[in-house]
């Protein structure tokens, strides 16, 4: 057998069956998380189920913060699903093989406009990407490659159907072998791509407003000795995006994640971010997040912010008692302090 | 002219120390009688035998409603006091960091902040306290304090405080 009808044929049916096997234990692993997660403390499975069908609507709440890259990112989504199962090749494809599925195809045109659509869009991201410093800076390699092999199954399968690069040396003649291997290591780093809530280090100011938003306690914190330490799953959280609608410094994003690695981190919570508890002047108890204070000092100045509630509250009991008129009248009636 | 609305007045030298306003405070609040969920608290100094219950002075350049991300503090024009809109707060606690006096608190089993609300016009703090430490009358009766502006307490309290620091 060669290769080209190797990639076609057994290649093609092994990743289904990975595909199928990794989406089953996906699903099993995210009820078990989640049902776990739910009986180990307060679990809001109406709030949860509601956000979760929420985010695959174009317009819930968390996108309001960037609604034109939302639309856009929706619309890219949505070719991404459509255009290959519903494919007229495709279905084809399917009616042919052993299990004779068949069902109604896209018109040829549409499925056109869409690919295009979706390429103008994949290219869009890409320069998006490039072009704009911040996201640039908090871009890894993984997110340009993501694109590129999103991409690139849509590209072959365009220059396939209508023929344009068929003049060319090797890519006219490879380029179907071209089409499907790209489409099978597409299909297999969506099994092992996670929607993953990240902190980013230059802006998060440890608030944990966060934590408070999310409905799955996906994202939690705990105050340990003199650091803030946020605590993340994979499998629990429902990319329901509450984080960062709420975040006031921009800091949470969703991001995708290709990692195998994580696959089978099903309960274990991951350490996202430990930030700095600022220790009160007085009594030394930690008591808010150093860059919070530093953001709140950029409003306000004051020595008071270097204490904690309770000794804040300790010193103006005193100074209440010094600055009023009760405290003059006792003075001089029996000397009190 | 600022509202003159009615102001919570605390006559320390009255306060017993019985806590009954902490109480009664987070039962009207929270359901259950919870001093540490009180939007009230009685400061102690039990050698001294002084109690000085303190709560929210509804400042008026209040440093909560400066610092607030996203605006979920206001003024109550009609009872002119500081309001959190529980529906817009995130729960972040810059309030409760800025908040010169400590009185706004974060509640964590109900995970919100919490502060004085005058309970919408009738305290219960002051409909409990039978020795009238603290009393519910209109601004202009507290003399001292509304002579004093929000700016100058603040500035008493930190002088306060940088005198404590340069103590230890
Ligand atoms: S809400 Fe934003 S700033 Fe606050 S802890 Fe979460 S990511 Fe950080
Ligand atoms: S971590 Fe964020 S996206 Fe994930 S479930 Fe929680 S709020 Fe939703
Ligand atoms: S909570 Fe604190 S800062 Fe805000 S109005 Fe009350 S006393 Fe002033
Ligand atoms: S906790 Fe709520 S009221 Fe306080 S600063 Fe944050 S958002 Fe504003």
């Amino acid at each position: 057998m060669d290769f080209d009808s190797f990639v076609e044929g057994p290649l093609l049916w092994v990743v289904f069956f990975i595909v199928l096997i990794g989406v089953i234990a996906r699903v099993v692993f995210f009820l078990y998380a989640i049902i776990k997660s739910g009986t180990d403390r307060d679990f809001r499975w109406g709030y949860s189920l509601a956000t979760f069908g929420r985010s695959f609507v174009p317009f819930h709440n968390a996108v309001t913060k960037r609604p034109l890259y939302a639309i856009l990112r929706y619309i890219f989504h949505a070719c991404l699903i459509i255009v290959p199962v519903w494919l007229a090749g495709h279905v084809a494809l399917w009616e042919e093989s052993r299990f004779g599925w068949a069902w109604t195809a896209l018109p040829d045109a549409w499925a056109d406009w869409m690919t295009l659509l979706l390429l103008a869009l994949a290219a869009y991201f890409f320069f998006r990407r490039i072009m704009v410093k911040d996201i640039r800076l908090a871009s890894s390699t993984s997110d340009f490659l993501l694109i590129g092999i999103t991409a690139l199954p849509f590209m072959t399968g365009y220059f396939l159907t209508h023929g344009s690069l068929d003049s060319l040396p090797f890519l006219g003649d490879n380029m179907w072998t071209i089409h499907v291997l790209s489409g099978e290591a597409m299909l297999l780093v969506v099994v092992s791509l996670f929607c993953r809530t990240r902190l980013s280090l230059a802006k998060c100011t440890g608030c944990a407003a966060c934590e408070l938003s999310c409905p799955t306690g996906t994202l939690e914190s705990n105050d340990e000795g003199k650091l803030r330490i946020f605590t993340y799953s994979h499998y629990q959280c429902i990319c329901c995006g509450e984080c960062v609608n709420t975040c006031p410094e921009e800091a949470a994003e969703l991001r995708h994640e290709i990692g195998l690695g994580g696959f089978f981190q099903i309960v274990p919570k991951l350490e996202i971010r430990s930030v700095q508890l600022k220790a009160c002047d007085k009594c030394g108890a930690p008591f808010a997040p150093e860059p919070q204070l530093d953001k709140i000092g950029q409003t306000l100045t004051g020595d008071y912010l270097r204490f904690c509630p309770r000794c804040k509250k300790l010193d103006f009991a005193q100074t209440f008692y010094q600055l009023s008129p009760w405290t003059k009248k006792l003075k001089t009636a029996n000397n009190h302090p | 002219m600022e509202p003159m609305g009615k102001v919570l007045m605390i006559n320390y030298e009255k306060c017993t120390g019985c806590r009954l306003c902490e109480l009664v405070c987070s039962v009207m609040h929270e359901g259950v009688s919870n001093p540490s969920r009180s939007r009230i608290k009685v400061v102690k100094w039990e050698s001294e035998g002084l109690y000085v219950p303190i709560s929210c002075q509804q400042c008026q350049d209040a440093p909560c409603v400066n610092v607030c991300p996203v605006k979920a503090l206001s003024r109550d024009e009609t009872l002119d006091f500081v309001e959190v809109d529980y529906d817009v707060c995130i729960g972040c606690r810059a309030c409760v960091s800025a908040c010169p006096f400590g009185a706004m608190s974060f509640d964590v089993i109900a995970k919100k902040v919490i502060k004085c609300d005058l309970c919408d016009g009738d305290p219960q703090c002051v409909r409990f306290c039978e020795i009238e430490a603290v009393e519910y009358v209109d601004a202009d009766r507290v003399s001292v304090f509304k002579k004093r502006d929000a700016a100058q307490r603040l500035s008493a309290a930190q002088k306060e405080a940088a005198a404590l620091q340069a103590q230890l």
